[in-house]
């Protein structure tokens, strides 16, 4: 389900730059790499908000 | 052509022009005009004065397109209006041949190539955005160019891949026909289904390992805004130059592509070896004479094979729709005309027993043929048995179909001793097609329509018929 709020085109953008031949496979890895720091360091940002108590977090609807 | 909603009497917008907010289509009489918003008229601007477009628009690769004065067909207050060429037919991926997707293809690829060299990029990349005036294909989405962003990707990646590049995979490296798969859905072939169908012991396929393996991965891995991904790409160093290289080793990859297959069902109906040669000249003459006795604007030739009839109907009409349920033999016919640079046919994969039903957002986005085709004369040669021994169709629905387009119809009515007749009830049960007898037809024909003339081929086992529409119900009918 939480595929559906996401926007392929991004992982798209990303092989457009590997179909570019070798120079494209070194962008392509360096984004990767970034938006797994990126995803890392939310992970553990929600983590930390998790553990400081639900009082924190705004209801959503 | 019609929008819900819109006041009767007004031009309303086109059905299939929704999904770019800054642009949308209507028609008036035979005129196709396009709304732009701000945004898309300053990109028109920078697009319009750019050699490459005034080039495509020159030797016809871009539809012809003007900019005119005229009003909005709502309250919307549009900052440019442009009126194009009228595309004569409008058909799409799923009812083109092999050739005639690749073509489109090339001719994406080959102006976004050209447009970035002046800084211009495409904003999509649908297999809609391209018709074909006879075997000449055009691409008709102008709002679709606009100011290129250094350092951005090809927005346009994805569905060229959707819809172009992974249907040419399937046939090229799979035999699989597309136009299936595209008419199940208008956003075309994702990339993890491509990769389940295209994956295998011979998946080592050029291109398959980046256009379809590992896309379909980052479809699973890549789970952010796009915004924010090109701005990582730019961070990351992508340049123009990388986005050229995409370009040119996609254009590479999809030359490379080829369609092996060189048998199928009707791949030799050509030779025509059933025909007696008499028979074949009278049948010729038969269309001929009927097809010159006055210009038709638009002509079906339904079963058209190698298009032998469908040439002699262009020589008197606007335009012929060359339709065969054989890919392969609309792909030769296709391929040949393309030589000849004949502009009076539009070859196209269609099964008349099972036709293109309107697809997209509420059916009506791609609409069915009969939505945006309107015959004045079909030819219907030798298909009549294949509907009712091969697909059962009764007699009388075939008749009230052709009825229903209200069209001059040249029928070839094999009889029930003909060998093909008996060839097609050979594997059927007995018994199930005992009520296809000349008698039977011929009665069920005249309830239906006038008839204009008939004739029995030298053979004596076909019979031709000139039917022209009733426009009084027959008292057998009332």
């Amino acid at each position: 389900m939480i595929n559906a709020y996401l926007d392929p085109a991004s992982g798209s953008a990303i092989i457009s730059a590997v179909a570019a031949g070798t120079a494209g496979v070194g962008v392509a890895a360096r984004t990767m790499r970034a938006k797994l720091r990126l995803k890392k360091r939310s992970a553990e940002v929600t983590e930390g908000a998790g553990a400081g108590g639900d009082e924190t977090v705004e209801p959503t609807q | 052509m019609t929008a819900a909603g819109s006041e009767p009497g007004r031009p309303s917008y086109d059905a299939g022009s929704f999904r770019d907010p800054s642009s949308r289509v209507w028609r008036v009489g035979d005129r196709i005009l396009r709304g732009l918003d701000d945004s898309a008229a300053a990109a028109y601007e920078t697009t319009s004065t750019s050699r490459f477009f005034r080039e495509a628009i020159a030797d016809r690769r871009i539809v012809k397109t003007v900019t005119v004065d005229e009003p909005s067909p709502d309250e919307r207050d549009w900052a440019v209006v442009l009126e194009h060429e009228r595309i004569p037919v409008v058909t799409y991926p799923h009812e083109w041949s092999f050739s005639m997707l690749q073509d489109a293809a090339l001719l994406t690829l080959r102006l976004v190539r050209a447009a970035i060299d002046e800084g211009i990029t495409t904003k999509d990349a649908t297999a809609y955005n391209v018709q074909f005036i006879g075997a000449r294909p055009v691409f008709i989405d102008v709002p679709s160019f606009e100011p290129y962003l250094e350092g951005e990707a090809w927005w346009g990646y994805r569905q060229f891949c959707q819809l172009f590049l992974y249907p040419l995979m399937f046939t090229a490296y799979k035999d699989l026909p597309h136009q299936p798969w595209l008419r199940g859905s208008v956003d075309g072939i994702t990339p993890e289904h491509a990769r389940r169908v295209l994956e295998g012991r011979r998946s080592g396929h050029k291109g398959y390992f980046s256009h379809v393996w590992l896309h379909a991965k980052a479809d699973r891995r890549v789970t952010d805004a796009s915004a924010d991904t090109i701005d990582e790409m730019k961070k990351a160093g992508y340049t123009r130059a990388l986005y050229i290289a995409t370009i040119d080793r996609l254009i590479a990859l999809v030359e490379g592509l080829e369609w092996q297959r060189s048998e199928s069902t009707w791949g030799d109906y050509s030779t025509r070896g059933h025909y007696q040669s008499k028979d074949l000249i009278l049948k010729g003459d038969f269309v001929r004479t009927i097809a010159a006795r006055r210009r038709r604007s638009e002509v079906w030739d339904i079963g058209a094979n190698d298009g032998m009839f469908s040439r002699i109907a262009a020589t008197h009409a606007d335009v012929v729709l060359a339709m065969d349920t054989d890919d392969l033999v609309v792909d030769r016919l296709y391929r040949e005309l393309r030589t000849d640079g004949t502009e009076g046919i539009v070859p196209m994969v269609m099964n008349f027993a099972d036709p293109t039903p309107g697809i997209g957002w509420n059916g009506t986005e791609r609409p069915p043929l009969t939505s945006r085709s309107g015959p004045d004369l079909v030819l219907a040669l030798a298909v009549v048995h294949h509907l009712a021994l091969t697909h059962n169709v009764p007699i009388a629905a075939i008749l009230d179909r052709f009825s229903a387009l209200d069209a001059e119809i040249v029928l070839e009515v094999p009889t029930e001793h003909d060998p093909m007749v008996a060839k097609l009830k050979r594997h059927k049960r007995a018994g199930t097609h005992d009520a296809y007898t000349l008698g039977a037809i011929e009665s069920r024909i005249d309830e239906r329509f006038d008839v204009a003339e008939r004739m029995v081929l030298p053979g004596g086992t076909r019979m031709l018929f000139h039917l022209c529409p009733r426009r009084s119900p027959s008292p057998a009918r009332r």
